[in-house]
């Protein structure tokens, strides 16, 4: 750590932190679309249990985006309000 | 250290997790004193990131549960974007109004 750079440090924790929010993210897709795909847990994850969660994927990043942009929205509309 | 209750609204303060705030033992190690100012605020920066990320990480939780019923489809129709739309703002308003509640409540008892 002594002869590590600044930006070398930097650059690890911004990539360590990257990690975390992936791991994060993942954990919580695959719980959201576990409860909601498989509901009753049978041999084998059956075909219209995996069209079910390749699209709980997609559509958790989509809801993932859209919040985060509706969010930013307020978070300016509050600023410009209060100033 | 905050109270972890904030009626300013400054920026993520929903959900603020009690994010080490001034100088740690982490910024310590990293220099201490001072010495590294680039370095701490760019902690500060990067934990100011974490928690707006965390903010709307819930936000997506909570209002996924509310918003998608049913199986999800090949995308996202309308009225599901509308009704996560109208959620986060929603969760917004709750929040400032509990804030303000609670602030008040605080003050009638002479507390804080």
């Amino acid at each position: 750590m002594a002869d590590l750079s600044r930006d070398d440090l930097m650059d690890q924790v911004k990539q360590q932190i990257a990690l975390v929010n992936a791991q994060e993210l993942l954990s919580k897709m695959t719980d959201k679309c576990f409860k909601k795909c498989i509901v009753k847990p049978g041999g084998s994850l059956d075909g219209s249990e995996q069209k079910c969660v390749a699209m709980c994927m997609d559509r958790y990043m989509d809801a993932w985006n859209v919040v985060s942009r509706a969010y930013a929205n307020r978070l300016s509309q509050e600023r410009t309000r209060m100033s | 250290m905050n109270s972890g209750f904030d009626t300013s609204l400054g920026s993520a303060g929903m959900y603020s997790g009690g994010a080490p705030s001034g100088s740690g033992p982490l910024e310590e190690s990293l220099g201490g004193a001072g010495a590294n100012a680039e370095l701490q605020e760019f902690i500060a920066m990067e934990q100011q990131k974490q928690q707006l990320r965390a903010t709307i990480q819930n936000l997506t939780d909570t209002c996924w549960e509310k918003c998608i019923t049913g199986n999800p489809g090949t995308r996202l129709d309308s009225k599901t974007e509308a009704c996560l739309e109208n959620c986060v703002h929603r969760f917004f308003d709750v929040t400032v109004m509990i804030a303000n509640r609670f602030a008040s409540a605080l003050q009638r008892q002479g507390g804080m």
